[in-house]
């Protein structure tokens, strides 16, 4: 499979060449277009249970894309996401990555889709209880809001909750809600989460709920 | 009529430098500055009577407001921006009939008539579609990037990805799908098929999935912690 991230950073477009009998699994939604003799078919990501439960106790879509070339010659898709951004790369490890609801775009086979679980104060906050955890050998295209910044995390980590992308699924994950006069919703004080244990995080450098509130205050 | 399309890719905006008595028509709301001595003509142009049997009338545009800019005798200058930030595309019309979709079409000069409308082969058609006919120039706005396409044969694209295409190619709705994955999964892509030899242009996000995303952020329950 070769790719090309074209229009890069602000509006980035993942060019795909599938050689012969190759597949790529895609998020809904994110298919441009495609030529002629690809097929597109669509499946539950990791089994139906387990797309099931994230699509109900999580923010996931209960399916995804399968595009297939079944000719002898290589053919070209393009893929992009709903927010202007970068697409990234990554390499999957052994160990695997958790990624957030509507940041997946597309990953190859070898990569299993399967489901993790994020904890009772994520799922307070209305972020899920069950998180879409991709693991086995292959590539993973993310796509983020603003650009894509990996940080390593040794022992404890805070991040805004908005801004986080991936993590490592050896890290726990614990929302702390705002508390006091500071932590008031009129103060902007969002949402932070602890990650606690060591792997690396992927966050994005602009969150939707801030630009959502900037919105607000204009509407009043 | 010279082109000039500067600061591409992500915040374009188009110069256009016109001769003496010429004329361009833009659309509404579109203008950043222009010179003195240019003459500003409000126009409308409604939609022929709702079409055929397949028109979805509950979604479509009826009118279409334009700008016509008509230089005097030392020509002039205008410079258009879309509303959006993205790139600009340009099309030379000859020949061929040109079908734009409403949002994404800036300005056209003065010889190319525009009709409001096109003969969708599709039964529910929820974008308006403008036909531009006749010799000149187009510019159009996309929401990120654009790119063009040259068919010949068959290809696959996302309705809402789609800005422009030429009249020489039809298409049709992939209906690819058992009926029941439509009940349970009716938020999916619309994929249309286009068939011929011609040109597509393209953009590469999707503003309206984008507005939904932000209007969604814009409950009220989301405000309840963050």
């Amino acid at each position: 499979m070769l790719y090309k991230i074209r229009y890069h950073p602000a509006y980035s477009v993942l060019n795909v060449t599938l050689k012969p009998q190759e597949r790529l699994y895609t998020a809904l939604g994110t298919l441009v277009s495609m030529e002629e003799g690809l097929i597109l078919k669509r499946s539950f990501g990791g089994g139906f249970l387990n797309a099931l439960a994230r699509h109900l106790l999580g923010k996931d879509d209960l399916i995804l894309n399968a595009i297939h070339n079944p000719t002898e010659e290589p053919l070209s898709l393009e893929l992009s996401k709903t927010f202007p951004g970068d697409i990234t790369r990554l390499n999957l490890t052994k160990s695997g990555i958790v990624v957030r609801p509507q940041v997946h775009v597309a990953h190859t086979t070898g990569v299993q889709m399967g489901i993790h679980w994020l904890g009772f104060s994520s799922w307070f906050s209305g972020q899920g209880l069950i998180g879409l955890k991709l693991h086995g050998r292959g590539r993973v295209f993310l796509g983020s809001y603003g650009s894509l910044i990996q940080s390593q995390c040794n022992e404890r980590f805070m991040i805004e909750h908005q801004h986080l992308v991936a993590f490592s699924p050896k890290l726990r994950l614990k929302v702390n809600f705002p508390k006091g006069v500071i932590g008031d919703p009129l103060a902007g004080g969002g949402l932070s989460s602890q990650l606690t244990g060591g792997g690396s995080i992927y966050w994005q450098t602009r969150s939707l709920s801030s630009l959502g509130r900037y919105i607000r205050l204009k509407l009043r | 009529m010279q082109v000039k399309l500067t600061n591409s890719p992500q915040m374009a905006i188009a110069h256009i430098t016109l001769e003496p008595d010429e004329e361009l028509f833009a659309q509404n709301g579109s203008l950043v500055t222009m010179t003195a001595g240019m003459n500003v003509q409000s126009l409308m142009r409604r939609s022929s009577e709702g079409g055929k049997h397949n028109s979805n009338k509950r979604f479509q545009a009826k009118t279409l407001f334009l700008n016509n800019y008509h230089s005097g005798e030392d020509g002039g200058e205008v410079y258009l921006a879309p509303a959006l930030i993205g790139n600009l595309g340009y099309y030379q019309l000859n020949s061929h009939k040109l079908i734009i979709r409403q949002s994404a079409y800036l300005a056209s000069s003065g010889k190319i008539e525009i009709f409001m409308g096109y003969r969708s082969p599709l039964k529910n058609e929820t974008n308006t579609w403008l036909s531009l006919v006749g010799k000149g120039d187009v510019i159009m706005s996309g929401f990120g990037g654009i790119y063009d396409i040259k068919v010949d044969g068959k290809y696959t694209i996302n309705c809402d990805h789609l800005i422009a295409f030429e009249n020489t190619l039809k298409f049709q709705a992939v209906n690819n799908q058992p009926s029941w994955q439509k009940l349970l999964f009716p938020n999916q892509e619309i994929l249309y098929e286009f068939r011929g030899t011609g040109r597509i242009l393209c953009q590469t996000h999707r503003p309206f999935a984008f507005a939904q995303k932000i209007g969604q952020q814009l409950k009220p329950h989301n405000f309840r912690f963050h």
